[in-house]
């Protein structure tokens, strides 16, 4: 009888104290994972970016390259490509379609510049100077001295989420101070 | 010893945020990851509008020494401006880089003056925050133009973020 008595009396939690304090650690448990999931989002949408990024770097660095050592460009009439030779002569075309860059190069296949799984061209326009002479006899009195490219870009992670990338890049073909156009 | 509710409680409450401190201040390399990849995609802009800038001048660079003389850069408010320096600077940046040995003078050559020293400065190239500075300078050699110094510093410019870009072509 005094056993019992003695357990009646040991003061244990109450329902609403139990139940506060896993409220409380609900609580908690739900901060922590939501700020975690961001988190996570935010580093994969990082990695994303980071690999878009890659992609863009890469496609104008080629692009750069390419224009740097070629020969007799054209601009086609509205700004969205460009037909030039490479260095070693073949004709090669960059032009802008369907929000993609395409590249192709005497008949083989056309590829594209950019992934575009990584990276979507809202626009393009290239321009170049404009040679204030119409003597044609030497090739550095009428080859453009400089091309601008225009990029309009969007750089997309796997979520849905996008960033835009605005910038013009300059190119000044080392050919165009040449006499002879080699490629002609 | 009883440990009272209370007791408990604080305890409970203190493993929690603890716990919780610990998982924010361990994820916040993730964050801080974030941050950068922001900053590398200014740090890419503000690096092309630098590259441009290169390019560019590097053109007005060889038009200066008169290679070509039928360029003329056509895009908005792109045309250079030559503005007073001290090329002096200039002068003992390009020729005394290799500490006491004056490298000109080594190579037997002769600056008679600065007649042939300008600074340019382009400023905007179409609509990029870009800045470049032209530096050229006459090297005479038997009283003749021998070669050019030629310094172009490119500073290109987006959201706070610099990228310059400074290269020397020495004779």
């Amino acid at each position: 009888m005094a056993s019992g008595n003695s357990i009646k009396n040991k003061k244990g939690f109450t329902i609403l104290e139990m139940s506060i304090v896993i409220l409380l650690f609900m609580f908690a448990v739900l901060t922590v994972s939501t700020i975690y999931l961001s988190l996570i989002n935010a580093s994969v949408l990082a990695n994303d970016y980071y690999q878009a990024l890659e992609n863009v770097r890469l496609g104008t660095e080629k692009i750069w390259r390419i224009l740097k050592y070629g020969w007799s460009f054209r601009v086609i009439s509205d700004g969205s490509g460009i037909i030039f030779q490479k260095k070693d002569c073949t004709t090669t075309t960059i032009v802008f379609s369907d929000n993609r860059l395409y590249y192709r190069e005497g008949n083989m296949e056309t590829t594209t510049v950019f992934d575009p799984e990584l990276v979507k061209v809202n626009n393009l326009i290239i321009a170049t100077d404009t040679p204030q002479t119409s003597e044609t006899y030497a090739y550095f009195q009428y080859a453009p001295k400089i091309i601008i490219l225009y990029y309009d870009l969007e750089i997309k992670s796997k979520k849905g989420a996008t960033s835009t990338l605005i910038f013009e890049q300059a190119v000044a073909p080392l050919n165009s101070t040449y006499s002879t156009n080699l490629c002609e | 010893m009883r440990i009272s509710k209370g007791q408990i409680l604080a305890l409970t409450l203190f493993v929690l945020l603890s716990s919780l401190g610990i998982v924010l201040v361990l994820l916040m390399p993730i964050n801080q990851q974030v941050i950068r990849i922001r900053k590398i995609l200014n740090t890419f802009q503000a690096l092309t509008f630098a590259e441009s800038g290169l390019e560019v001048a590097s053109l007005y660079s060889i038009k200066n020494i008169e290679i070509d003389n039928h360029f003329q850069y056509t895009l908005d408010n792109s045309n250079p401006t030559q503005i007073e320096t001290d090329c002096q600077s200039y002068y003992n940046h390009s020729c005394n880089r290799s500490g006491h040995h004056n490298i000109c003078e080594e190579r037997g050559f002769t600056m008679s003056g600065w007649g042939g020293c300008s600074k340019y400065k382009i400023n905007k190239i179409a609509s990029q925050d870009v800045e470049v500075e032209l530096y050229s300078a006459a090297v005479y050699k038997n009283f003749e133009v021998y070669s050019y110094f030629v310094k172009l510093i490119s500073t290109g410019k987006y959201k706070g973020l610099e990228r310059v870009l400074d290269f020397d072509f020495l004779p």
